[in-house]
């Protein structure tokens, strides 16, 4: 296909989202969101684009991206005439795409601090598991009395969803706080453990037969080589840690926590306000994506004498 | 090899046994009786089919292995564990793949807390096997030849008094094998260091060393030691070295007989 088609779509696909906008009558009153929305990505657009042109690279990667950008339009106008055009998905539990961005307009300042409240909490939360997860896993992998004492408890503990702590939590912890913070701790804790452990297991002897008759102690043979060696399955460890983090936040948020986005969707939707429920869900989608990318990009960095197999 | 008392790297194998018993009724003898003095500044090989023993016979000198029965010395100090003085180069190359050419050449200094921004040894042992402008390198870009060069640093880089190597060069192609064995010769002729060398080739051990160590296994033992008198450097198809390639194999029974020499013509 030509390049200029290929440019011109994401303008294409703004066209009929207009078209269908101004043309086919709105059942709910129109706030005059969306237009701005649209202009304000369409200028990103075109900023992006012409900023592409200095590399060929940069301008084929634009390329790449355009058909999902015209896919996406059709989607939301499709989205838009189902529910708000002509009311084929009932309301309140479907809400047009203009209604959920007015809650991003309206409600801006408890979403905000929602938001804050729950990334306080997740990164507390799985900064202390993962340190944790480290340092047992470090000690797992090293020393095998520790691994003969420590691993079944691990094994115990660690498929259990940390979730179903919550209701043991709520009553013996004082602060709901504290409870939530442990849990995701928990919950973060047993990969942690686990792909520390087997990284720093799976390390060749040979290395260890080298470092030694090149003189090196046992300290430098844990964390000069046994600790980097290990390091692609404690990134691996993450990753997956990020991933029940983000699950045991919402759910403890969900269910006793009285702050954060857990809490703000099930007050939404206590109040039908799925427009809210929807906002939040798209808060959740852009943070997490966010966190994920961060520490790939962290990875990329740590681990470039690795040739990298999983991309994001 | 001057009597001068600076000189050292005396290897002594005394009477040493190895039993491996994965139970006490399934024990593998690896070596028996074996006895045998690497002088200072010598490059040993052994040579022998698998199950010898040869390899064996190197992890106990590198300390990585502890012997049943007998002795082992350098300079007459027995030798308990791995020590820099011993360094050591496997068939794989080993580098520590999260580490560049620079980290691991430098692991030895680091190891030991010798490590000096400020000096440039690590340079000068990078320069020597030829690989400058590869500091930044890690080792999976490397080929096979240029890893076990960087290996071969890695050891030099600790100034050991005796380098163990285990069929360095037994997976590189036969090109890279040939410059590999006389990049190794300048060099241990130039740092006059013991070398201890397990081979299973046998072109390569009689290339390369003062004396020849043929073993045989089921137990593990020397079976002769025969010494190469030919100077350095040497060619590798005159008639000497293929008189003593045919002893060889006679003495590995892989030969048919020694006056029948242009069989192996």
């Amino acid at each position: 296909m030509k390049k200029g088609v290929r440019i011109a779509f994401p303008y294409l696909g703004a066209a009929i989202i207009f078209i269908n906008y101004y043309t086919i009558p709105s059942l709910a009153e129109s706030r005059s969101i969306y237009p701005i929305i649209l202009t304000a990505l369409l200028i990103v657009y075109t900023v992006v684009w012409i900023a592409s042109f200095r590399s060929p690279k940069k301008i084929q990667k634009v390329l790449n991206l355009t058909p999902k950008l015209f896919v996406g339009a059709l989607a939301l106008t499709a989205w838009d005439i189902l529910t708000v055009r002509m009311g084929v998905l009932p309301l309140p539990f479907f809400q047009s795409f203009e209604r959920i961005m007015s809650v991003f307009v309206d409600d801006w300042h408890l979403l905000l601090k929602s938001l804050l409240h729950s990334l306080r909490l997740l990164f507390t939360g799985y900064l202390i598991g993962m340190a944790t997860g480290l340092v047992t896993g470090v000690f797992i992998g090293w020393y095998p009395k520790v691994n003969y004492w420590i691993m079944p408890i691990v094994k115990a503990i660690g498929p259990i969803p940390a979730t179903v702590w919550i209701p043991l939590i709520i009553v013996i912890m004082p602060t709901m706080f504290g409870g939530s913070v442990f849990l995701i701790a928990l919950a973060v804790w047993f990969p942690a453990t686990l792909m520390t452990a087997t990284g720093i297991l799976s390390t060749p002897n040979t290395y260890f037969e080298v470092a030694r008759t090149l003189g090196a102690d046992s300290r430098y043979l844990i964390f000069r080589v046994a600790i980097p060696s290990a390091l692609p399955s404690i990134f691996m460890g993450m990753f997956i840690g990020m991933g029940v983090s983000c699950v045991t936040l919402i759910s403890a948020e969900m269910l006793g926590v009285k702050a954060g986005l857990g809490w703000y969707i099930t007050k939404a939707s206590g109040w039908t306000e799925y427009h809210k429920v929807y906002a939040s869900i798209i808060i959740i989608l852009i943070t997490f994506t966010t966190i994920i990318t961060l520490i790939f990009k962290i990875r990329d960095k740590v681990l470039v004498w690795q040739k990298n197999e999983i991309k994001w | 090899m001057t009597g001068d008392a600076n000189v050292s790297g005396k290897i002594s194998i005394r009477n040493v046994s190895k039993i491996f018993n994965e139970n006490k009724d399934n024990e593998v003898v690896a070596l028996k009786n074996v006895h045998l003095d690497i002088e200072p500044g010598e490059l040993v090989s052994l040579v022998g089919p698998s199950g010898c023993g040869k390899s064996t016979l190197l992890r106990l000198v590198a300390g990585l292995e502890t012997a049943t029965d007998g002795e082992l010395l350098l300079d007459e100090t027995p030798i308990q564990g791995p020590h820099y003085d011993r360094g050591l180069v496997f068939q794989d190359p080993s580098l520590f793949p999260w580490l560049t050419v620079y980290g691991n050449v430098a692991s030895g200094l680091k190891a030991r807390k010798l490590y000096d921004k400020k000096s440039n040894t690590v340079e000068e042992y990078i320069k020597m096997i030829g690989l400058e402008g590869f500091e930044k390198s890690y080792p999976h870009q490397l080929s096979g030849g240029m890893a076990q060069r960087v290996s071969l640093a890695r050891s030099f880089a600790n100034q050991p008094k005796v380098l163990l190597l285990d069929e360095p060069f037994g997976a590189l192609d036969a090109f890279t094998r040939m410059n590999m064995q006389d990049e190794l010769l300048k060099i241990w002729t130039e740092r006059e260091i013991t070398a201890l060398l397990v081979t299973h080739d046998i072109d390569e051990a009689i290339y390369l060393s003062d004396r020849i160590v043929i073993m045989t296994p089921r137990p593990g033992k020397i079976e002769e030691i025969i010494e190469v008198k030919t100077s350095r450097p040497r060619a590798r198809n005159n008639e000497d070295f293929l008189h003593l390639r045919v002893r060889i194999l006679e003495t590995l029974n892989f030969a048919k007989r020694a006056d029948d020499l242009s069989y192996y013509l």
